[in-house]
């Protein structure tokens, strides 16, 4: 089942997919409570979490707070959670907080 | 309905003078098709010496015979489609009739069985009043159940047609006219019948009246469905009126929700609410809001359906001083808090209330008002007014519930609000409090800081800066951070990382162990928040200076050597939101004339359609520091060239910047 939500005059879609869920459009401190609660209770099973941001267009500190919340849920749940296709405005973000790790982006840090 | 007879009558000649007909309009309509009698029948009714006039049910004249013309003197085309009532209905002036030798009553004939006719005589020298059997059953008696009487004519009128059908009648008769009459009978069986009567008066040679005569036809399938219609009509009307105000007032109630959530200042909220309750809510709002230095007059904002009339008003309220001790009105509400609510106010009441009344009253027709408290747990904040023209609406006990609910979000959105600014104000205390109020004195090394709180949304950001010296003389460190948040948590959250940094360094810690001591604070201090940090020291008593630069998960700083602009450093862990944090410290000898530009996140993150990305900004950075020159003017030149990209006003998180300038070894800082 797929569940489409748009806020703020569509400047952020969550979709949920079987795994996890597709956000797309900008993440800032305006839609990143309505992407925290949507991603509040992670996907039935036991699996990989998978966040598609492909096309996450911007994201600040507080996008990725929500990211780093999904992520420790997901940790306690004994589960992990990996970006699927960041873009490059994620990738950046991730790769300038040293979080590539966490989100199953192994990049490797001194090759900057 | 009448009148236009008498030309055509001129016309034809041989029609009495004084003969009119109701309903003209009914002339156009033809039978279409409907001369069903075939030729060879036609000859004989042309041939028969009466007259022969036929009907469908509806009364509508299907055939009208050579008899039919020679008695009432109108040819068959003139009446085919017409009805029998309209054509046959007796002249007010008979003598043609008369002259006819045969009474008009029997001539109906053929017609008023088909038509459902019932027709009546009454003899003014006998006083006898004659039906017949089709009358007779139109008031639902058997035949020969009337028993010629006035009296019973009366008794089966309805009881509230009675005076109205006996008027007209009597009128008829005084004037010598004719007359049409719809009324009810009500049988014996207790049932109501609609009747559509003509009738007119028989005169002698003299023009004396002698009697009357007419004829009545059944109509209830017809006044019932008009009524049926009417009543629908009138119902649904009623509803969409109702309907409309309902929907009104939901309206206004939801955007009155989304006009509070919106407004960040008094300002902006009294200026939202009022132009939502037009005209959602009538035709005229006004929001008082007390002022908390206690001025007398509250600040006043207020709408009005016409944008005119509104300029009039604001006009208007600019002379009019404000009584604090006003008997009603705003002032009243305020003082008081109890609402005051005049479904419609009078002439007297107006002339005796306070000023704001009257001159919504007089000037404007507002004369449908509620003025209500705007209160919170016994404190009242103002007055909330809303009127409506005498020519919209009344408001009523309703409305009066849905503005007290309205006044209450109001209140407690003042109070958000007031406490909102509150809260920023502190935060921007402490926040500033926590900057250093001066720089180090270092030789060879020339500094300048910059700050800017963010302009968009006028929050306090977490960015914090800070240079201090180390236990050695001539070490520095210089701290860049930024909590993830606003406000005061994220004030109190750098107070924290401002002095565990400081603690750590002093305590001759590595950048390394400086940077995961802080990481463990914040885990420590229960925030679910976390932090960007840069920190870096300056050996600045070594030749060449030594600058060490350490990140965790904040943006690179640039260095700019020969007007070449690199990123130094390496990309470490966030702090705050792992246990365990990979930092790596990058050192580098600096040279004379090395600019080190450390900035924070503000600068590079602002959102689209604004691109100014890391790349960007180093470019931005090498760019202001080309001409050289001092810290200070390096730092006005980004300052520049960013707000060029960036408008102050468009950003939405803070910006801190120092600048690190090495100087050319004589000894000049």
């Amino acid at each position: 089942m797929m569940t489409t939500m748009r806020i703020e005059r569509e400047r952020l879609e969550i979709t949920t997919s079987d795994n996890g869920w597709t956000v797309a459009g900008e993440i800032d401190a305006s839609t990143a409570p309505t992407l925290d609660d949507a991603l509040r209770i992670l996907p039935v099973g036991n699996g990989t979490v998978v966040v598609d941001v492909s096309d996450v267009t911007f994201i600040d500190s507080s996008g990725l707070r929500v990211l780093i919340s999904v992520a420790t849920r997901a940790e306690e749940a004994g589960r992990s959670v990996i970006l699927e296709q960041p873009s490059p405005t994620v990738t950046r973000l991730l790769e300038i907080t040293g979080l590539t790790e966490m989100f199953g982006l192994a990049i490797d840090p001194t090759d900057t | 309905m009448h009148g236009s007879g008498d030309v055509a009558a001129d016309a034809r000649g041989h029609l009495p003078e004084r003969l009119t007909f109701a309903d003209e309009s009914i002339r156009g309509m033809t039978s279409s098709g409907d001369d069903s009698a075939l030729p060879d029948q036609r000859a004989v009714l042309d041939a028969l010496g009466g007259a022969v006039v036929a009907t469908g049910p509806d009364g509508v004249i299907l055939l009208w015979n050579r008899g039919a013309e020679a008695l009432y003197g109108w040819t068959e085309p003139e009446v085919l489609g017409r009805s029998i009532l309209d054509v046959l209905a007796p002249p007010a002036d008979l003598h043609i009739a008369a002259r006819q030798s045969r009474d008009l009553f029997e001539q109906f004939g053929y017609a008023q069985e088909a038509a459902g006719l019932g027709t009546w005589r009454w003899d003014m020298a006998t006083g006898q009043t004659t039906w017949d059997e089709g009358l007779e059953s139109l008031f639902g008696l058997p035949n020969g159940g009337f028993d010629e009487s006035f009296d019973m004519y009366v008794s089966l009128l309805h009881p509230d047609d009675r005076e109205k059908v006996l008027a007209i009648i009597a009128d008829a008769v005084e004037t010598k006219s004719r007359y049409r009459v719809d009324h009810r009978v009500v049988w014996p069986d207790g049932s109501i019948h609609w009747i559509s009567g003509v009738g007119g008066v028989t005169l002698d040679a003299n023009d004396a009246v002698t009697g009357t005569v007419g004829c009545m036809m059944d109509v209830t399938d017809r006044i019932e469905k008009e009524l049926i219609r009417q009543r629908l009509a009138e119902a649904t009307l009623r509803a969409s009126d109702i309907e409309e105000v309902q929907r009104g007032r939901l309206a206004f109630l939801a955007l009155t929700n989304e006009a509070l959530n919106a407004s960040s200042t008094i300002r902006e909220m009294m200026e939202n609410v009022t132009r939502q309750a037009v005209p959602h809510l009538g035709d005229w709002c006004a929001i008082h809001v007390v002022t908390p230095d206690g001025r007398p007059s509250p600040e006043v904002e207020f709408a009005h359906v016409d944008p005119e009339l509104e300029a009039r008003a604001r006009r208007l309220f600019e002379q009019l001083p404000y009584d604090p001790d006003g008997h009603d009105g705003v002032a009243a509400v305020i003082r008081t808090g109890v609402a005051e609510y005049h479904p419609d106010l009078s002439d007297d009441a107006i002339s005796g209330s306070a000023t704001e009344a009257r001159v919504l009253a007089s000037h404007f027709d507002l004369r449908s008002v509620i003025t209500v408290a705007i209160k919170r747990s016994g404190r009242t904040f103002g007055a909330l007014q809303f009127s409506a023209s005498a020519s919209s609406r009344r408001f009523t006990a309703e409305d009066l519930t849905l503005a007290e609910a309205v006044a209450g979000r109001i209140a407690s959105s003042i109070e958000n609000i007031r406490l909102h600014e509150r809260e920023r104000q502190i935060a921007h205390t402490l926040q500033y409090s926590l900057l250093p109020t001066s720089l180090p004195d270092i030789a060879d090394i020339d500094l300048a800081v910059r700050y800017w709180p963010n302009g968009a949304l006028g929050e306090v950001g977490g960015d914090f800066y800070d240079v201090f010296e180390l236990e050695h003389d001539g070490q520095l460190a210089v701290v860049l951070g930024d909590v993830c948040g606003t406000g005061p948590e994220a004030a109190a959250l750098t107070g924290l990382a401002r002095h565990t940094i400081r603690d750590s360094a002093w305590h001759g810690d590595g950048p390394e162990q400086v940077l995961t001591a802080l990481n463990r604070a914040v885990r420590r201090s229960g925030n679910e928040t976390f932090l960007t940090c840069l920190y870096g020291t300056l050996d600045a008593e070594s030749r060449p200076q030594t600058l060490t630069v350490t990140c965790g998960g904040h943006p690179l700083p640039v260095h700019i050597r020969n007007n070449k602009a690199v990123a130094l450093g390496v990309p470490g862990t966030l702090l705050g939101a792992l246990d365990d944090i990979v930092v790596v410290t990058t050192s580098i000898a600096l040279a004379p004339g090395d600019v080190v530009v450390f900035h924070t996140d503000g600068a590079t993150d602002a959102p689209p359609p604004i691109d100014l990305d890391e790349t960007g900004w180093t470019q931005l950075v090498g760019e202001a520091a080309r001409p050289g020159g001092t810290a200070d003017e390096i730092s006005d030149r980004i300052e520049r060239a960013l707000e060029a990209i960036v408008p102050f006003g468009a950003r939405a998180d803070d910006i801190a910047l120092v600048v690190l300038v090495v100087g050319s070894g004589d000894g000049h800082r």
